[in-house]
């Protein structure tokens, strides 16, 4: 029996990689709660657990994708329009919300997306101390948009030009 | 005297009026000298003073550019000054990050002996094998799940001189203490901040290329900082502002956009009562008696393209 074996401790870069998260976002989102930052940075998974929660972590990705496309990038773009449509807009979500469940290129070209939807006021970002935060846009046929890009039979010029 | 001899009345009145005319053009005469020889001497006069003054406004000239150069130097030696402390605050967050990872060390030896000790070997197999199985308790009957709860807590009260151990504050370090530098500028001024940076000693690709691993001084450091900023910025009402992470002399910079927020308090003591708190109660920090100090900084100092 060893110590690691009985006491589940965790660094705050392990708990943010568990998380899919920045570890900055993890000491900004403590920060904020009632006694701040612990006396050790060391969190339990109790813990871990207390913190996605109260951060709102989802994983948008954790669902596989239902729609075909040859174009790899326009299938994400779709895919990505499918969840933005179908989400709860009540309350504003963390950005990397939409980007998590995601790794290496395709990570990178959801955020160009994500970063071209703020363009189309499809999306609208919102600083906060814990990070960026997306609201639904204010773009006046929002519905209609997204859904010409899920069935992919239109998309907004910004848009185009990411898979073209 | 015959009368031939006898001057006019009229002769008399011209050789009185020519006399009088001689008598006035040597007295202008006069006057006209001594005039003209002021003149001179004041042309003169004028022609040393205004040498004097080129010499003088050349000199004025000279000052301020040696003024300007002094200034120069002053912020050039500054920023050597700056890069020297960041450099010997790198160095002094190596040498005591080999220390944290001794004390934590020593703290997990201590743990580890309780472990060892005979007595609590049962409990220990006991309370694993239900750290194992918790997941699973859901499933059982309601009673079975009562009993076994009640049993692990019998057991975490036999087994809580190992928990204590554990949850000890880690211990210190006896080596004499360190404190490093921390800078802080904001721009334009303190009054209407616009935007606020800290520059931290530690490697900008601890943003860049977050670990997965046990946190490193360095990394507790800047979490620590971060979370200090943070919570700072709310105690004055900025809730909704950008904070951003770029790179200084290769250093980690956090920087705080505040162009038209409202302050609702000192910015400056805001951050220094927040890192304060971190100097007292940061458990690393303490075991490995670092310390830290915030200094304010003109934002020119920290331009890159001027330290060359």
């Amino acid at each position: 029996m060893t110590y690691s074996d009985l006491f589940q401790y965790f660094s705050l870069s392990e708990a943010a990689a568990q998380l899919d998260i920045h570890p900055f976002d993890i000491a900004r989102y403590l920060s904020l709660q009632k006694g701040g930052l612990p006396v050790e940075l060391r969190l339990t998974p109790q813990m871990i657990s207390q913190v996605a929660e109260g951060m709102g972590l989802q994983n948008w990705w954790s669902e596989p994708m239902t729609i075909e496309d040859e174009n790899p990038k326009k299938l994400l773009i779709r895919e990505l329009s499918k969840r933005i449509l179908e989400a709860d807009w009540s309350n504003a979500t963390r950005a990397d919300n939409l980007n998590r469940g995601l790794a290496g290129q395709e990570y990178a070209f959801v955020r160009r997306v994500i970063n071209a939807f703020i363009k189309c006021q499809l999306l609208t970002p919102n600083s906060t101390l814990t990070g960026l935060s997306i609201q639904k846009g204010a773009h006046p046929n929002w519905d209609r948009v997204l859904s010409t890009m899920v069935d992919g039979s239109s998309f907004p010029e910004e848009i185009t030009i990411l898979f073209s | 005297m015959s009368a031939s001899t006898e001057r006019s009345d009229l002769v008399n009145q011209l050789k009185q009026v020519q006399d009088w005319g001689q008598q006035q053009a040597s007295h202008w005469e006069k006057k006209q000298s001594e005039l003209t020889r002021t003149i001179q001497q004041t042309e003169a006069d004028i022609t040393q003073l205004t040498k004097r003054l080129e010499e003088l406004r050349a000199q004025q000239i000279d000052f301020e550019e040696q003024g300007q150069k002094r200034e120069g130097d002053i912020a050039k030696r500054m920023r050597q000054a700056i890069s020297v402390g960041l450099e010997s605050a790198a160095q002094t967050l190596d040498t005591r990050n080999l220390l944290l990872q001794k004390q934590r060390k020593i703290r997990q030896n201590r743990v580890e002996n309780v472990l060892m000790e005979p007595k609590f070997q049962e409990r220990i197999t006991e309370f694993r094998q239900f750290q194992q199985t918790k997941e699973q308790l859901d499933q059982l009957p309601m009673s079975y799940r009562k009993a076994i709860l009640q049993h692990h807590q019998t057991v975490r009260k036999e087994l809580e001189p190992i928990f204590m151990a554990a949850e000890q504050p880690l211990p210190k370090t006896d080596k004499s203490p360190k404190c490093i530098g921390i800078i802080a500028s904001i721009d334009p001024d303190f009054v209407q901040p616009e935007a606020m940076a800290v520059l931290l000693p530690v490697p900008f690709n601890i943003y860049t290329e977050p670990s997965s691993g046990e946190d490193s001084l360095h990394q507790v450091l800047t979490f620590r900082c971060v979370g200090a900023i943070t919570a700072a910025l709310r105690k004055i009402g900025l809730t909704d502002v950008s904070i951003n992470f770029g790179e200084i002399k290769g250093y980690l910079s956090i920087q705080v956009w505040l162009g038209g927020k409202k302050l609702n308090g000192d910015i400056r003591q805001s951050i220094s009562l927040e890192f304060q708190q971190l100097r007292d109660y940061a458990s690393e920090l303490q075991s490995v008696r670092l310390g830290m100090e915030v200094t304010w900084l003109d934002p020119e100092l920290l331009d890159e393209g001027e330290n060359s």
